[in-house]
């Protein structure tokens, strides 16, 4: 079983940002951060959200237990930026909008000192979208 | 919160609506009739989406443009800006599914207006897209084909056979049995 945790604010965005996910995995369940009482998984997948959505970094407080999960974790998007604050990491404004280099980019913060990509023991983040024509890093995070 | 939708009368916009209306407040379509056929941005034609709003009952903000690139997405942006103006929404809803074309310069009017932009449909399977319009009793009828073996489809009212039909020639010919690659245009009869 894969937890995906949704970021989404607005309940629509969920169609957008996590569904296209869901769309690749089998054994899944998605909970809204907002409402997580305890993970039991050992996967979880942060998905992203929409460009003017920046809710979550309000309550990244609810995010504070990643620190000491021992699972593995994908943040994408927002995903990555909450990794890398719960890992201690700045973000720093980047907006970048569009497919760029067989990339699909929507996002307004980078984490600060890193690119694409941020790997560290359990964790990984990406910043750009791989449910967009770079499904097979959703597909090797769950196999 | 207040939407508009980029509607062109069509299945995806028309699918995009429903989805929104369930947990947002629709207040005006935003039509672009262009005047290229052959727009990546915009769908044609657009008979009637004046009679499909009044059907609907959601106002319509319609504007025409020549279709030359960048042109278009001018005139795009100016008919959200009267939306913003004239009803007082905070973000749009599209039918994209598949091309980062258009939903890349979407979002990026969206972000210049400083609004919220809604994809519901987004990466949604061709084949679950128009079995969801079977599902909500949608009337889509095929308007316009352009692909090898879906001249005999014009003219028809989608449902279980000619989804069926798609999906064959999904197989044989490689098309898009949702017309994602501009095979069909289509019309939802409310």
């Amino acid at each position: 079983m894969i937890l995906v945790i949704s970021v989404c604010e607005n309940k629509l965005h969920e169609e957008e940002f996590v569904k296209p996910v869901t769309d690749l995995l089998e054994n899944y369940k998605v909970v809204h951060y907002s409402e997580l009482k305890e993970v039991k998984e050992d996967k979880i997948i942060i998905c992203g959200t929409a460009l003017k959505d920046n809710s979550y970094l309000d309550h990244l407080d609810k995010f504070s237990w990643l620190k000491n999960f021992k699972g593995k974790v994908l943040g994408i998007c927002a995903g990555m930026q909450i990794i890398g604050k719960v890992l201690g990491k700045e973000l720093e404004e980047d907006k970048k909008i569009g497919f760029i280099d067989n990339k699909y980019y929507l996002h307004s913060f980078k984490v600060k000192g890193f690119g694409d990509i941020l790997e560290k023991n359990n964790f990984k983040g990406v910043l750009f979208h791989p449910e967009i024509r770079n499904k097979e890093i959703i597909k090797e995070f769950v196999d | 919160m207040k939407l508009g939708v980029l509607f062109s009368g069509g299945k995806d916009s028309s699918l995009a609506l429903f989805k929104a209306s369930k947990t947002d407040e629709i207040v005006v379509l935003i039509s672009i009739i262009s005047k290229n056929e052959d727009s990546y941005m915009f769908h044609t034609p657009m008979d009637n989406v004046e009679k499909q709003s009044k059907k609907l009952n959601i106002p319509l903000i319609k504007v025409e443009t020549l279709g030359e690139k960048e042109i278009e997405l001018e005139d795009l942006k100016l008919a959200i800006k009267k939306a913003i103006d004239e009803y007082s929404i905070e973000g749009v809803v599209t039918g994209a599914v598949e091309s980062v074309y258009q939903s890349t310069r979407i979002q990026k009017i969206c972000d210049s207006l400083d609004i919220h932009c809604f994809n519901p449909l987004w990466q949604m399977d061709q084949v679950e897209l128009l079995r969801e319009l079977l599902k909500n009793n949608f009337k889509v009828k095929i308007v316009k084909v352009a692909g090898e073996g879906l001249d005999n489809l014009k003219d028809k009212i989608i449902d279980e056979d000619v989804v069926n039909e798609l999906i064959k020639l999904k197989e044989k010919y490689g098309i898009n049995p949702a017309g994602e690659g501009g095979e069909m245009e289509t019309e939802v009869i409310f």
